[in-house]
């Protein structure tokens, strides 16, 4: 039966007679008759028979090798018209999912089912809201991750599969309030300097060992303060952690830390065992690539350059859970691939941002399809542009606020991001909700006043009509920045702006930008997260600068004002006063504008109709997987 | 001269082939005429379909640039990069050819033959990637990139026809009369090897325009120069949504690379005389 896995990433245009053939001699070789049998009319015999009204297929038992030839010789194969291409699609199922159905029915009756696929269809749809249990979950993932542990790097694809095996301290509502996940109680003194978590009893790790606080201490102060390049913010307050028993944890703060108990997710803060990385260099450790958690997926398998495998964890703590049998991620490095497999229901699940953008109405106007806005409220996503302050013109006020009236943020929106996004107005985005702050001072496109404003910062227009000449560079992480790199270049032409675009490949990039600050415009991308201390305090606060750390302040930015708003509103426990300094602060940058945001993006992921629960917290696809189940 | 060209018009595809690419010249040379805006200008509508607007007879592509002044000047910068490049590469691939070819047997022959093959080890595309990928990608990066792969097969061919030559009667009066050695390479030797040169250097050009393609499409192109593999690469994610940024300027790129194949093999046919087969031989 193990022999049909094998076959599971056939190519997606494989003539369905062939598909048939191979699987029989492969299952023959191994397993024997009986087998063979099975994996024959498991694959295209009783979808011919279904496509074509062949009786003679429907009662294909036991089958045989030289009827299924038989049969295909009969019935060319091939859909003829395009509406029976897509019904075929459509069913036409990996046979990984299959094997599950296998394992359950009998094969008579599978095959009965496979006749009346339709209507097994239909009535799973009308029983839609009842959990099913069971099947293959498929997802498209990119690039493929150089590790599967998010406790180590905050690389976007680890963290998403790291979530399925290890998991968080908490989870989150949509209403960011923390709920219950590996702590089932917390509570934060009225100091606010120290953290008390219950911990969940009888939780045990994927090898059996119990969970404990000493894990919880071990990973927060050992690991995750250490390594994680996100935790050393976020925990940075932590003092030690104290384990007065089994299943408590103190968290004892030098001082509050609010960002502490909004950075637990178990893609951000994921808690990993002791006995495992106790005793070693944890960026050495065999479980990065094969990870031991308490989540409900276990490791399974990873086919380098092909697809990683998990399987449903069956002594997992909330019990019943998780309802899907096993998690394949399939490395689809292209994008036209993923939307190809999608449309062929070879992926039923894919993001963030799977298809190029061009393609999601396709994607929204498909009724076999979500296309999915949540599920990123933790992180977010901002396009912005930073300015090097130490140019002697782009140090002036004026020639920053000129290019920020140069450039036209919802044309930009609609050309290059076909719309999925909101022109930005603050470093915190829209998504952020309450954090965002309203009536800041707006910079709408107005090339004229760009102009004005140019003349008088002294910068007249010369020969050519150019007035002043700077360098370009974009963060190169897709074919969005490049395109809007070229649209800034011609924005800022027309007022007299000449920009030189410059490409560089990551490493060069963070060199040039961070290392040598030898840079006049750098496009970037970044998470602003839904704590901006750990999002945005770092490429605004002062103290953040230091050569050589990517992704911080480069700006040569330093505020005084702006630095003391940041660490008040780090350490500040109440909720209204933290959200004052944070709008204060947005007020502040908006100002003086060392970054210019430019727009807060919209990532979309792509979830098929078969798949649900998928969004029942922020976490979204990053989410532990346990609620989620799938049509049969 | 007269003979050469009756002879390569002999051949129909060679004429085919001559004048597609005198099209591309030509188109390439009016393009600040036909164009005299920015081709990266963003001037109209995004994504127009190809004779949606008469104005903009191509389309347009996601930033709403037009096409068509697009495929002209990457024409410009195709060429450009094409033309210089081969230029470069002919030039050092001769003198070192001739040299070697010239002192056969010799160190210099040798030291030269050696550098010659540590270049032709390496694959030639990844070397232009690092030599491009080291530097910022510029015009100029790409075409030194593109000379400093192509010169060795040049080297080479010059060498060996040097050796033959070498060995001639005519060369032999030269060396009794007492000419210098340079004297006798530039002079005697060289103007007889030009047929193959000419004929290798269109090929060369078509190679060239190719990789700078490829290296664009990868995005290790000059950003801010509007160029066919640009185009390419930046149109790859609408291809299903709009086939025709890819198409249009990928036929321009195949178009040019098709003309420069046959007036390459029609100009070998013309200057190989001594092929006893050619019917005007």
């Amino acid at each position: 039966m193990r022999s049909m896995c094998a076959g599971w990433d056939t190519p997606l245009r494989e003539p369905l007679a062939r598909s048939c053939v191979a699987p029989f001699r492969q299952a023959w070789k191994r397993y024997g008759k009986a087998a063979a049998a099975t994996a024959c009319s498991d694959r295209p015999a009783e979808r011919s028979g279904r496509e074509h009204g062949c009786d003679r297929v429907l009662d294909l038992t036991p089958c045989s090798r030289s009827a299924c030839t038989r049969l295909q010789a009969q019935h060319p194969i091939y859909p003829r018209d395009e509406s029976r291409l897509q019904t075929m699609r459509r069913n036409r199922m990996p046979p990984f999912w299959r094997e599950d159905e296998l394992n359950r029915i009998s094969r008579r009756l599978f095959v009965g089912a496979a006749a009346g696929v339709a209507i097994l269809g239909a009535a799973g749809r009308a029983h839609a809201d009842a959990i099913q249990r069971g099947g293959t979950l498929a997802a498209a993932l990119w690039p493929e991750p150089p590790m599967l542990v998010a406790a180590l790097t905050s690389q976007d694809q680890t963290t998403m599969l790291s979530a399925k095996m290890l998991e968080g301290l908490v989870t989150y509502g949509y209403d960011m309030a923390p709920q219950p996940r590996l702590a089932t109680a917390w509570e934060t003194t009225p100091d606010g300097l120290s953290i008390r978590f219950s911990l969940r009893r009888g939780v045990k790790w994927h090898d059996g060992e119990d969970f404990t606080s000493a894990d919880v201490a071990f990973t927060i102060v050992e690991i995750l303060k250490a390594y994680h390049p996100l935790g050393r913010i976020i925990f940075s307050a932590v003092r030690e952690v104290e384990t007065p028993d089994s299943h408590t944890a103190v968290l004892r703060l030098a001082h509050p830390s609010p960002m502490i108990m909004a950075s637990l997710a178990g893609f951000i803060s994921p808690i990993v065992p002791k006995h495992i990385y106790a005793s070693s260099d944890p960026l050495r450790n065999p479980a990065n690539s094969a990870p031991i958690g308490t989540g409900p997926f276990r490791f399974r398998e990873w086919q380098r350059g092909s697809a990683i495998i998990f399987e449903r964890n069956p002594s997992y703590w909330d019990e019943g859970k998780p309802y899907v049998e096993r998690l394949v991620y399939r490395v689809l490095g292209d994008s036209t691939t993923r939307s190809a497999a999608l449309d062929a229901g070879e992926v039923i699940l894919a993001g963030p941002n799977p298809v190029p953008y061009s393609e999601l109405d396709r994607f929204r106007s498909n009724p076999h399809f979500t296309v999915e806005l949540r599920g990123e409220e933790l992180l977010m996503h901002m396009q912005a542009l930073q300015i090097n302050l130490r140019h002697p013109d782009l140090e002036k006020l004026a020639v920053r606020q000129a290019i920020y009236h140069a450039i036209d943020r919802d044309a930009l929106i609609r050309a290059v991001w076909y719309g999925a996004g909101h022109a930005s107005n603050s470093p915190i985005p829209y998504q952020a909700r309450e954090m965002h702050a309203d009536d800041l001072p707006s910079y709408p496109y107005d090339p004229a006043r760009a102009q004005a404003l140019l003349d008088a910062a002294g910068l007249s227009t010369g020969a050519n009509g150019i007035r002043l000449k700077l360098r370009f560079d974009w963060v190169p992480l897709g074919q969005e920045n490049l395109l809007t790199a070229q649209f800034i270049r011609q924005s800022l032409r027309r007022v007299g702006i000449d920009v030189d675009v410059r490409s560089f490949d990551l490493p060069t990039y963070i060199r040039r930008i961070y290392s040598d600050y030898d840079f006049d415009l750098n496009l970037m991308n970044y998470f602003p997260t839904s704590d901006p201390s750990v999002g945005v305090q770092r490429f605004y606060w002062s103290k953040a600068a230091s050569r050589g750390t990517p992704f911080v302040n480069a700006s040569g930015f330093s505020d005084p004002e702006v630095d003391r708003l940041l660490e008040e509103a780090a350490i500040e426990n109440d909720p209204a006063s933290r959200r004052e300094l944070i709008h204060q602060f947005q007020h502040d940058v908006m100002t003086s504008l060392p970054i210019l945001p430019l727009v807060d993006l919209d990532y979309v992921s792509i979830i098929s109709k078969r798949a649900h629960a998928v969004m029942l917290r922020p976490e979204g696809i990053r989410d532990n997987f346990a609620d989620v189940w799938i049509d049969p | 001269m007269r003979g050469l060209f009756r002879r390569f018009c002999h051949k129909r595809s060679a004429v085919f082939g001559l004048a597609l690419l005198l099209v591309v010249v030509l188109v390439a040379m009016l393009a600040p005429i036909l164009y005299p805006v920015d081709a990266a200008e963003m001037i109209a509508p995004p994504l127009l379909w190809p004779g949606q607007s008469l104005s903009f007879p191509l389309g347009t592509d996601q930033l709403g640039r037009d096409i068509a002044a697009g495929l002209a000047e990457g024409a410009r910068t195709a060429l450009l990069i094409g033309i210089v490049s081969t230029g470069t590469a002919v030039s050092i691939g001769v003198v070192v050819g001739a040299f070697s070819g010239y002192y056969a047997g010799r160190f210099v022959e040798s030291a030269l033959m050696r550098v010659v093959e540590l270049f032709q080890t390496m694959p030639q595309f990844i070397l232009v990637l690092v030599v491009v990928a080291l530097f910022s990608p510029s015009l100029v990066m790409t075409i030194i990139a593109i000379a400093a792969v192509s010169w060795p097969p040049v080297a080479r061919l010059v060498r060996a026809e040097v050796m033959s030559l070498r060995e001639r009667e005519f060369v032999q009066a030269a060396v009794a009369l007492g000419r210098r050695d340079s004297g006798i390479i530039f002079v005697e030797i060289l103007p007889n090897c030009l047929a193959p040169i000419v004929a290798t250097s269109s090929i060369m050009v078509a190679s060239a325009i190719l990789t700078e393609a490829g290296l664009s499409f990868l995005g290790f192109g000059d950003p801010n120069l509007v160029t066919w593999g640009s185009m390419i690469g930046e149109g790859r994610n609408d291809l299903r949504t709009a086939w025709y940024l890819v198409a249009e300027p990928g036929a321009a790129l195949l178009l040019t690379v098709l003309s420069l194949g046959l007036v390459t093999e029609g100009l070998n046919d013309a200057l190989n005389v001594r092929w006893l087969g050619h019917p005007l031989a």
